[in-house]
């Protein structure tokens, strides 16, 4: 029988607890000052206006601090800072933070900017470029660039001309395109509104707007946002007089009679762009040349460096689709519309970018692209994970299988097998039909001749090239049962299993399925807003949030942050944690 | 304040109490691990960790605070010639500013990065004419005239204490009503121009603007803005 004693010492336990509560969660509006200032500073990276903290004050006081979470978070240096510096290190092997403009930073930013579900991070169709409006820009021909009697001499750039190619027909009898752009809502780079035309007749320059492209089926379209009919503006040859003076037509021959005023100029042209103009994706590699070649890399840094130069750059990006620009790339290398190209269309979000491709699919294995997935976006190293129960079934040739080794590579091999197809190599992303020599040498490191697999370290391992064609990408996921089931698989939506699948896109997505992969952009959030590892406690109540991640959380509706998956509600879930509270 | 310090007292007492071996049966005795405070996993709960805003924070919340472009020329320095953008100089020295945001990776160098950035900045409130009238509005130092001198906008405790007050509620979002609670970073700030005035030229307004990038400078790379 309970005592009155026992239930007097209960309910003094209780009040006592009410009153510990209250003085704990209770903030004075001194340090609910302090508390808003310095999570916004925190997420922001800037510090708050005395109107926003004044603000911010009462909820921050009732233990609220999403309010402060979301108000900074509106700031364009929490895009530019905060969020850069989290994500950048997994887009390099050595985990290096990479504050400058990338395909990489840009489409983490424009996934959070826009409450996308975060899961696309690593599993999406998606790129995000800069805006069209600032990927189009006309020549300046203002002031005039050269002048009759300016010294004459060959043309650095070596400017040339040549017969336009046959797919991309051209509304402008020209024979001299300068600038190829991004300039429609279907990324076509032959859509190109701008060019520059010289008249054969030899007596006047023009700029012209473009109204019609031609789409990459030889269809006449009008290019969207441009005016009806062209606008041609024609400038007197006497502008251009060395230019002018003499008539082009003849392929691949140096101009000689361009001044150095006209070369630098356009030279300065190509390499920089008028202020707050970025320069435009899809565009030949020396627009002068007409070589019809096309510098992946270099024309995606160049892109995204003019980009991250304008201060509101998150504000101007805008979203494409990824698999859709690389085939359209792939159109404009080969000539052939993508057909038969190598371009890579197996894409993976950030994981399939330059940046990824250059950190993920470079020399080495394509191994890397599984055990720093599992490190970067799962929060576990393989060693955390090692299983010695594993399958070693798919454990590649170059590697015998020990107790040792067969934890990690059991289930990091038999996933890599769906990287088979992608190769970094000459400076961009390809996608390979067939097994080459380039990516035997991947797969098929410790054999001694790849094509022999009698060579191999061990001749019994797992051979891909023993697999139908169409299978040859086919992945498989030993994770999901024993000791690694607790990162908590699940079969996403629209697919038939998470054990299995083809390709790497698949398999990104059973990654951004996992409860881990919630769980960890919790702790992401958490670590920078409170600045340490959470307790064992609040990795058990990170857990609850991160499930509540994953639903949406409808409190943030006001705030376009109640979707499943959106970050910006993980930033303000985690404020929880060690804000709007007293501190022991 | 007292009483919630008295209640609070109260509390554990009645805690210990209700914990001790009164209640319990003396013959369960159970072994005891003692807990010390570096053993306790949660010790941290809830709290957070001192912070302090990395390289590219400090400059774009010194930008956000002075609205100075980026692009803005500013000379390198006093007494040599030449111009360098903020930008430029910026990007010259981020290794030298904080790479992380926890405060115990600070180091004396990193204040030194930080007070030189926060120079750069001032330099372009001071000595540019058009962002200076910007910033200094409804001040003498909007135009800065040679009457103007360190005498003139400087010369007794009042105007000390304003220019103080200025700039704490410029750079470190204070209102009026909160002023009152930095009283003594209003009185470091008068002394930090007395501190000023025997090295310049009382009577040459151009030291009045040095003495005022001083004062700028201090609070801009104060641990308020930099520290979290």
């Amino acid at each position: 029988m309970i005592s009155v004693q026992i239930l007097f010492k209960a309910l003094v336990s209780l009040l006592v607890f009410v009153f510990f509560s209250v003085q704990i969660s209770a903030l004075t509006d001194s340090e609910a000052r302090d508390q808003v200032t310095r999570l916004y500073q925190r997420l922001a990276g800037v510090p708050p206006t005395a109107e926003q903290i004044s603000g911010l004050i009462p909820s921050m006081k009732s233990g609220n601090p999403a309010p402060t979470a979301f108000e900074a978070m509106r700031e364009d240096s929490f895009y530019k800072t905060t969020l850069v510096r989290i994500f950048s290190p997994f887009g390099n092997v050595e985990g290096r933070i990479d504050e400058g403009g990338s395909d990489y930073n840009s489409t983490i930013v424009g996934l959070v900017r826009d409450n996308e579900d975060f899961r696309q991070a690593i599993s999406g169709d998606v790129l995000y470029t800069g805006d069209n409006a600032s990927m189009s820009y006309e020549f300046q021909v203002n002031p005039p660039l050269g002048n009759a009697g300016d010294t004459v001499d060959r043309c650095p750039l070596n400017i040339r001309t040549r017969a336009r190619p046959q797919n991309v027909a051209d509304r402008i009898a020209s024979d001299m395109t300068w600038q190829r752009a991004l300039g429609d809502s279907d990324y076509d780079p032959r859509f190109d509104p701008y060019m520059i035309s010289i008249n054969n007749g030899g007596d006047r320059i023009a700029i012209a707007q473009r109204a019609n492209g031609v789409d990459e089926f030889g269809a006449t379209r009008p290019v969207p946002g441009m005016a009806a009919q062209s606008q041609t503006t024609s400038y007197p040859a006497s502008r251009f007089p060395l230019f002018s003076s003499r008539g082009y037509g003849n392929n691949d021959e140096t101009n000689p009679n361009l001044t150095w005023a006209v070369c630098h100029r356009w030279r300065d042209f190509r390499d920089n762009p008028p202020a707050n103009k970025i320069r435009p994706l899809g565009r030949e590699n020396d627009p002068t040349s007409f070589a019809y070649s096309f510098d992946f890399s270099n024309n995606q840094i160049s892109h995204y460096a003019d980009l991250v130069k304008i201060p509101n750059w998150p504000q101007l990006l805008i979203k494409r689709t990824q698999s859709q620009f690389y085939s359209l790339l792939a159109g404009q290398q080969s000539g052939n519309n993508g057909q038969g190209s190598e371009w890579n269309k197996d894409v993976a979000g950030v994981m399939t970018t330059l940046v990824g491709g250059k950190a993920y699919f470079s020399a080495g294995t394509n191994r890397r692209a599984i055990s720093l997935t599992y490190m970067n976006w799962l929060g576990y190293s393989m060693e955390q994970l090692h299983d010695p129960n594993v399958s070693i079934q798919y454990i590649r040739q170059d590697l015998v299988p020990e107790e040792t080794c067969a934890g990690c590579h059991g289930k990091m091999d038999a996933a890599a097998n769906a990287t088979n197809r992608l190769d970094f190599n000459d400076d961009r992303l390809k996608m390979l039909f067939n097994f080459s020599e380039n990516l035997g040498n991947k797969l098929f490191r410790g054999c001694m001749n790849h094509n022999n697999p009698a060579t191999c370290l061990r001749p019994s391992g797992f051979n891909p090239r023993n697999l139908a064609i169409a299978d040859q990408n086919r992945w498989w996921n030993p994770a999901t049962t024993g000791r690694n089931s607790f990162l908590g698989w699940r079969t996403p939506q629209g697919m038939n299993g998470m054990t299995e699948g083809v390709g790497f896109n698949s398999l990104m997505k059973v990654f951004a399925n996992t409860e881990a992969f919630s769980n960890r952009m919790l702790d992401l959030a958490t670590r920078s807003i409170c600045l340490r590892n959470q307790t064992p406690t609040e990795i058990d109540e990170t857990a609850v949030k991160a499930r509540d991640f994953e639903t949406g959380i409808s409190a943030y509706a006001s705030e376009n942050a109640d979707n499943p998956y959106n970050l910006r509600a993980a930033f303000a879930e985690a404020a929880k944690t060690c804000f709007g509270r007293k501190e022991n | 304040m007292k009483s919630n310090f008295i209640l609070f007292s109260i509390g554990l007492l009645v805690i210990a109490a209700c914990s001790s071996g009164n209640y319990s049966s003396p013959e369960k005795k159970t072994p005891t691990i003692k807990i010390t405070q570096t053993d306790d996993p949660e010790k941290e709960y809830g709290t957070q960790a001192r912070g302090t805003l990395s390289a590219s924070q400090i400059y774009a919340s010194m930008a956000k605070l002075t609205n100075v472009p980026l692009n803005t020329p500013v000379n390198r320095s006093e007494q040599n010639g030449g111009t360098q953008t903020i930008e430029a100089y910026f990007n010259e020295q981020r290794a030298a500013l904080p790479a992380f945001n926890q405060a115990k990776t600070l180091s004396p160098a990193h204040f030194n990065a930080i007070i030189n950035l926060a120079d750069r900045f001032c330099s372009a409130l001071t000595d540019r004419i058009d962002i200076r009238s910007n910033f200094f509005d409804e001040t003498d130092f909007k135009t800065l005239e040679t009457v103007d001198t360190p005498t003139a906008l400087f010369g007794n405790a009042l105007l000390k204490r304003a220019w103080a007050e200025f700039f704490l509620k410029k750079f470190w979002s204070l209102t009026n009503e909160r002023l009152a609670e930095h009283g003594e970073d209003v009185a470091d700030l008068s002394k930090l121009v007395d501190d000023l005035m025997p090295g310049v030229d009382v009577n040459s307004s151009n030291d009045s603007r040095k003495i005022m990038k001083s004062i700028c400078a201090a609070v801009l790379a104060a641990a308020p803005i930099n520290l979290n």
